[in-house]
């Protein structure tokens, strides 16, 4: 695996989120998203710096739209995942479920959780 | 939470106000500061406001842009040096080049125009990439550094040695950050 695509906690976390949200991710709503999701109390700067991150890494690509209502004529950036993020995100939770499979206390913890 | 907060739709269509919208320039780094502060005021006014008021949205707001600052700026940073670096290098090295071949024995034992000359072929290109991100300014540089190395030769005859390798280096660093510049903004 490419040494500067492997992602981080909450890379992966941003990853899932503009996934699950589909066409028309932008910044407030991967916040919400995440921060829903997870309980998390997210900053926006935090989404932000991820998300260019992760397009520098060329794993996310953005693209400027129109300017929303109630956002005082500032535009939205929507951000979408690219291949090689998927492939990215894919490995990074396969590893994960490996290096989790088979520990009992994990286990009881998702039945509990559950 | 007050009648007049209830009631309240929107943040009023100046906000933010004049004086908060320097406050954020200093909060946001340059670059996506647009997008971030549409996206902040539209969550603060579209989900905040109507749940909890008008003053826990404006809350919300700066505790956003305060606790959004250190992620921004520490992004801001690190590109910018991701980006530079090749710069940075450049600078290094003539710094270290340059007092090396002022203090050169031929360099050192010329007539004052000479010295002059190569003093003035060290610290353009040095100044260069200190002040300006601009390829074009590189090369201007270079060609003037280049040019005045070979007025002191003619002039005085001193022998041009070893550090015409530092004009090489510094021409491939131009061009490695400048082939970063083009990947970081495509």
């Amino acid at each position: 695996m490419p040494k500067g695509n492997s992602l981080g906690d909450f890379e992966q976390l941003v990853m899932l989120a503009l996934i699950r949200i589909g066409e028309g991710a932008y910044g407030m709503i991967v916040r919400r998203e995440i921060e829903d999701r997870t309980g998390r109390n997210v900053s926006l700067g935090a989404v932000y710096a991820t998300l260019d991150r992760l397009e520098a890494k060329g794993l996310v690509r953005s693209s400027i739209g129109q300017a929303g209502q109630g956002r005082r004529g500032r535009a939205k950036r929507f951000f979408s995942v690219e291949a090689a993020g998927l492939d990215a995100l894919r490995r990074a939770l396969t590893a994960l479920d490996r290096m989790r499979a088979g520990i009992d206390e994990l286990d009881r913890i998702k039945e509990v959780d559950s | 939470m007050n009648q007049t907060d209830t009631a309240s739709v929107t943040l009023g269509p100046d906000f933010p106000g004049p004086m908060s919208r320097c406050l954020l320039s200093l909060l946001v780094p340059p670059g996506r500061r647009e997008e971030f502060v549409g996206d902040l005021i539209e969550e603060a006014e579209t989900v905040v406001l109507p749940r909890s008021g008008r003053r826990a949205a404006k809350r919300w707001f700066w505790r956003q842009a305060l606790t959004s600052a250190s992620p921004l700026y520490a992004r801001h940073f690190h590109k910018g040096v991701e980006m530079n670096r090749a710069r940075w290098i450049a600078i290094a090295l003539l710094m270290v080049l340059g007092p090396l071949m002022a203090l050169d024995p031929n360099v050192f034992g010329a007539s004052p125009g000479t010295v002059a000359l190569v003093v003035l072929a060290i610290l353009i290109p040095t100044l260069a990439c200190l002040v300006s991100g601009n390829l074009r300014v590189y090369a201007g540089a270079a060609l003037a550094s280049a040019v005045l190395l070979l007025a002191a030769r003619v002039s005085s005859g001193i022998e041009i040695r070893w550090y015409a390798m530092a004009w090489i280096f510094f021409i491939i660093l131009m061009v490695n950050w400048r082939i970063e510049h083009r990947l970081q903004s495509s």
